[in-house]
């Protein structure tokens, strides 16, 4: 083996119950989720001032007679709070909490910035590449509790409040906001449990002969999880998958999707004509409505064509309304078979009501500013009457005076404003991304570890931090999980 | 009743290997000890497969020789083969395995309990404890008498209420010959205990003089010895012996799938749950149907007579369908089978009900080990009756039990595992279990548990001495590694390059030289640059200084996890009065009563919010106990 490759560094890895006696920094979103004008995030821990001062570089003056002067404890700074390459991120307000002085006892900061999801997503990373970790749920009362700066009765109001969040906590968030999440998260989980199992396997069965997958396949594995993980941290630093909602316009050619799509864009995207088939691709944009982000799909419209390259748009259009959380399905309300769609689309709803499955899509009818004299909004009225309770989710648009507009797209993030109310999302997903970090750093060590011969143990030691990682992701708990994959994979016994 | 009967501290209930050393624990430790067996010449059996050691099984044979435990002795004193397994997949999880003679090894031990002081080995059944409320205070015999006593260990192994079963018949016994235990199971339900059924088998036993050999590939153990015990002589003590490996093949699996329905453990005879990890080759053939073949090993069981243990193969089909099945596999053409193959299935005693200590939590002064916590395997059940020994014998004066944490020994895995997590197959052993594996090595052994062995004390003075020198040895040769500098002079340098590695440039010291991985010990000790030739000396070092880099590592997570694991929840909490728990979360923790915070936090179905709500509720208990405290010394 090769011991180029030991490593003789200490780190110290995370631990979730490693909290108790430690001081080391650590942040927070400290005000109410959800859309706000302002938000406040905590930072709490032994020497943060210094380890935020390359974010907040105002907090710091620069003396007459040389070197810098910090901050003073109980001042208000105004700054700009910037990035790794010193691009601001936003204008804030910093109060300073000297040791002793504060809620939690500990130096501490408190910034006040602007209450977008973005924003604090993306200080709260900010904190993280500094080294300051995200603060576990009670944490800040745990450790002002524990500085004897609030008594028992307060601290366990926190606590209960807590827990009865974090119960439902990462379930609801990951079930909620998208199930194609959780879904990759296991996947991740079931790919690193292989791996330890072919790893495992190997030493505690090594002398019944078995089918060790060889360093091929288990390097492909691997290879697999950095190729989701890097789609992962990706798609979580701009803040894609980890809160927003695929959504896919989708309908016959003509019918003015694109037009629809510009409007909630806000701006001329797609190319818009009279001419049908316009759209021969799909396309695709972000955007950001009442603080939560919504991931537009403009599909080909669906109609048989001679034209291949039209083909291949309206087929990569057909895959991306697929793979869509919700599907806006487009129609002309003065297109002559609008009520032939309606019912085609009452009748799916039907059966999905009673199959109990989630019901994803939304039937809109667009260009109602042409019904002027009223006639298909009445006899729109007239069928949707039979419905009671849970109705289809109809609405009538107009792509030309934004008519509707504004009601469809409340109706769509809804979902979204549940799950932020009843899991924190910006916490969340700050603290999943920081898990998929860790589990990232941890495969990366076991590629060089497994590329460089190292014996099966050792490239076990640097596997074992992802897997903690993941089932902290997931909220499942490691116990015999790699040694249940063994006797799935392995014919075992002596 | 003679008046001798009520001169017992400590009475042990079977003769097994948990039971073997929980009493010479107990004696050992000054006590008078009974140990009761329902067959006096079965003493140690080893009733299944002929070794002792394995993957981490070698690990806690060592552990338990370093705490004192007589084990590794015996095994090195009656090793016939003697392997290092798993020699080339890293330090942490190599492990020593000996073959040894079945009746060497029963008669070894036997001789030991016979010899040793304060013990008393007696034929008779336990039928039933004696009790005074919820504290056992003796037992009763089957022959009518009572025998009063401090504490009792229970090490019934698989002979509670044990049935055998081969094809379709079904026979009370606790192992073949052997009658199984009635009573005792009963009155622990009585108690509330919670009882339930686990399964295990055991292959057929050949006759060597039947196979023909040279249809087989021959097994040889390994050249070097390393004993298991640093108290053991360093050369084997009997000659060494070969396996036979064979394989099975369609026709075999064609036999065998063709007769599942006479199987007991497929025709639904059986309702106790077998090892995963030792399935019967009917398992195997249904479970791997793809597999053409499935190794065996043919392995001698004794140099004083001819049985072949068929390692791999247990089974519970008829008798008439092994004999057929067996004959397909090469060498085995004209096999006599002196025993068949059978499951026996037994009661066991679901392990969260007892504590650390091994003491039952509904019953005072009764401590169980072994296959009744629902274990299998020799090492694991010695690792138990230690353990139950010396903390039965602690219960006697009410001193602090005895408990080793995860990171100190396989032994304290293994007990948090079953007490923490109960069990729901025959648990063994797994270097995988081992979260702290990189530091629970079988080399380090000595060193890691010494402290904790002086703590106990059973260790005899003379003995002492000699592991107290090696101990000494190895922390010199650590010294002298770090000390000696190697300066890049040209004769340095030759006397490198003639080692197989590169040139210095700068001075280098010589422990450095030795993270080289080219660079061995005995290359550094071959070229003169430091002396050594004992292995028991170096090894250690070696190890300790090539993974330096991971293992301090793994040290800094251990200490991370301590901070919460060292927290300790007092047995009397009532988790109905922490705020934030959920109701399942308290009826959890009710039931399992974790003993430290770090427990609590593996137990399934607690979150970790939970674990913070109990750690806030201590520490303000802890807060208002030294409060009291200042006031009081006011």
């Amino acid at each position: 083996m090769n011991q180029e490759t030991l490593r003789n560094s200490t780190e110290s890895d995370f631990s979730r119950t490693a909290f108790i006696k430690s001081s080391a920094p650590i942040c927070a979103l400290a005000s109410a989720q959800g859309l706000a004008a302002l938000a406040l995030i905590r930072v709490s821990g032994d020497d943060c001032w210094q380890m935020t001062r390359s974010c907040l570089p105002f907090l710091f003056k620069r003396k007459s007679a040389g070197g810098t002067e910090g901050p003073e404890s109980h001042r208000v700074y105004f700054g700009k709070i910037v990035d790794a390459d010193l691009e601001p991120i936003d204008e804030v307000l910093v109060t300073t909490f000297a040791k002793g002085r504060s809620f939690t006892g500990e130096e501490s900061l408190e910034i006040s910035c602007h209450g977008s999801e973005q924003v604090v997503r993306a200080i709260l990373l900010r904190l993280n590449e500094l080294g300051i970790r995200s603060a576990q749920p009670g944490e800040f009362s745990f450790r002002a509790y524990r500085n004897g700066r609030i008594d028992l009765v307060q601290a366990e109001a926190v606590l209960s409040l807590i827990h009865s969040r974090t119960s439902a906590g990462t379930r609801v968030a990951l079930s909620q906001l998208g199930g194609a999440l959780s879904e990759r998260y296991r996947e991740i989980e079931s790919n690193l449990n292989w791996l330890a199992a072919q790893l495992e396997a190997q030493i505690d069965f090594s002398s019944e002969g078995l089918d060790y997958a060889d360093d091929i396949r288990f390097l492909e594995r691997l290879g697999g999880i950095e190729q989701s993980l890097r789609e992962l941290v990706r798609t979580g630093a701009s803040g894609r998958l980890l809160s927003g909602l695929n959504v896919a316009l989708v309908g016959k050619v003509n019918v003015g999707k694109s037009s629809l799509f510009n409007v909630l864009c806000g701006f001329e995207r797609a190319i818009v004509s009279i001419e049908p088939g316009t759209t021969r691709d799909y396309i695709e944009t972000e955007i950001c409505y009442e603080g939560f982000f919504l991931r537009l799909t403009d599909t080909a419209g669906i109609r048989t064509s001679d034209s291949d390259v039209e083909n291949i748009g309206i087929r990569a259009g057909k895959k991306q309304s697929e793979l869509a959380d919700v599907r806006l399905r487009v129609i002309d309300c003065m297109a002559a078979d609008w009520a032939d769609e309606l019912e085609a689309f009452l009748k799916r709803h039907q059966v999905r009501e009673n199959s109990d499955s989630e019901d994803r899509e939304f039937f809109v009818l667009n260009k109602i500013d042409l019904d002027r004299d009223g006639v298909v909004r009445g006899q729109l009225a007239e069928k949707l009457s039979r419905f009671e309770g849970k109705s289809p989710r109809v609405f009538t648009v107009s792509a030309s005076t934004y008519e509707g507009v504004d009601l469809m797209l409340k109706e769509l993030v809804a979902p979204l404003r549940q799950a932020s109310l009843e899991a924190g999302t910006v916490v969340t997903q700050v603290r999943q991304l920081e898990e998929l970090q860790r589990i990232a750093k941890s495969v990366e060590l076991t590629r060089t570890a497994k590329t460089n011969g190292v014996s099966p143990e050792i490239v076990a030691f640097e596997l074992r931090p992802a897997l903690e990682a993941c089932q902290r992701l997931l909220g499942t708990a490691l116990h015999e999980q790699v040694i249940d994959r063994v006797f799935k994979e392995f014919c075992l016994g002596k | 009743m003679a008046s001798e009967n009520n001169l017992f501290d400590i009475v042990v209930v079977g003769a097994g290997h948990a039971g073997i050393e929980a009493a010479l624990a107990a004696a050992r430790l000054g006590r008078r000890v009974l140990i009761v067996t329902s067959n006096g010449s079965r003493i140690g059996y080893m009733s299944c497969n002929p070794s002792i050691g394995g993957l981490a099984k070698g690990h806690m044979v060592r552990e338990i020789d370093a705490l004192g435990g007589e084990m590794g002795l015996a095994a090195d004193a009656t090793c016939i083969q003697f392997k290092r397994l798993n020699a080339r997949k890293g330090p942490a999880v190599r492990g020593s395995r000996a073959q040894c003679d079945k009746e060497a090894y029963s008669e070894y031990m036997t001789a030991v309990l016979h010899r040793t002081q304060g013990l008393t080995v007696r034929a008779g059944e336990v039928k039933e404890l004696i009790l005074d409320g919820h504290r056992v205070i003796g037992v009763r015999v089957d022959d009518g008498s009572e025998v009063r006593c401090g504490a009792v260990v229970v090490t019934t192994g698989t002979f509670m209420r044990g049935v055998i079963h081969i094809g379709d018949r079904s026979f009370s016994g606790g192992r073949h010959g052997d009658k199984a235990t009635v009573g005792l199971s009963d009155q622990l339900r009585a108690h509330g205990f919670e009882v339930t059924r686990l399964k295990t088998g055991t292959p057929a036993r050949l006759n060597a003089q039947s196979i023909d050999f040279s249809k087989t590939q021959e097994a040889r153990g390994d050249v070097d010895f390393y004993p298991f015990s640093d108290r053991s002589p360093r050369e084997l003590a009997l000659p060494q012996v070969s396996c036979w490996l064979s394989y099975t093949n369609e026709l075999t699996h064609e036999i065998i799938r063709k007769n599942l329905h006479q199987s007991a453990v497929y025709s639904g005879q059986i309702e106790g749950t077998g090892p995963r990890y030792c399935p019967s080759i009917e398992d195997k053939v249904t479970r791997f149907a793809e597999r053409t073949q499935h190794q065996t090993f043919l392995e001698p069981e004794s140099l004083r007579n001819s049985l072949i243990y068929l390692q791999g193969i247990s089974t519970s089909l008829p008798e008439v369908v092994q004999d057929q099945f067996l004959r397909t596999i090469p060498g085995l053409e004209q096999v006599e089978v002196v025993r068949y193959g059978y499951a026996v299935e037994y009661d066991f005693v679901e392990p969260t009900q007892i504590r650390h200590s091994l003491e039952t939590r509904c019953l005072k002064g009764l401590f169980l080990a072994g296959q009744i916590n629902g274990t299998s395997g020799y090492e694991e059940a010695a690792a138990q009756g230690f353990i139950a020994g010396v903390n039965a014998v602690r219960s006697l004066t009410e001193d602090e039990p005895f408990v080793l944490r995860r990171d100190e020994a396989y032994i304290g895995v293994l007990i948090d595992d079953l007490v923490s997590k109960g069990t729901k197959e025959p648990y063994r052993m797994f270097t995988s279990r081992a979260e702290h594996r990189l530091v629970l090595r079988e080399d380090n052994t000595l060193e890691r548990l010494w402290n904790r062995a002086t703590e106990i004390g059973i260790i005899p003075v003379d003995r002492r001495s000699d592991l107290e020198r090696l101990i000494e040895q190895r922390s010199q040769l650590t010294v002298l590694l770090n000390e000696t500098v190697l300066t890049p002079k040209q004769e340095v340098n030759q006397r490198l390059l003639a080692i197989g590695t590169t040139v210095l440039t700068k001075p280098v010291r010589a422990s450095d030289l030795l993270r080289r991985p080219e660079v061995g010990f005995a290359d550094l000790s071959a070229a003169g640059f430091v002396q050594g030739s004992d292995p028991r000396v170096y090894e250690p070092v070696e190890i300790e200084l090539k993974y330096s880099g991971y293992i301090e590592i793994e040290k800094s997570r251990i200490e991370n996890l301590n901070q919460i694991e060292a927290v300790s929840i007092p047995s009397e909490l009532d988790f109905n009065k922490i705020r934030g728990l959920s109701a399942e979360e308290i009826e959890k923790l009710t039931e399992k009563k974790p003993r430290t915070l770090g427990q609590a936090s593996r137990l399934s179905g607690v979150n970790p919010s939970a674990v913070q709500a109990i750690a806030v509720h201590l520490l303000d208990r802890n807060v208002m106990r030294s409060s009291k405290e200042r006031v009081l010394e006011r």
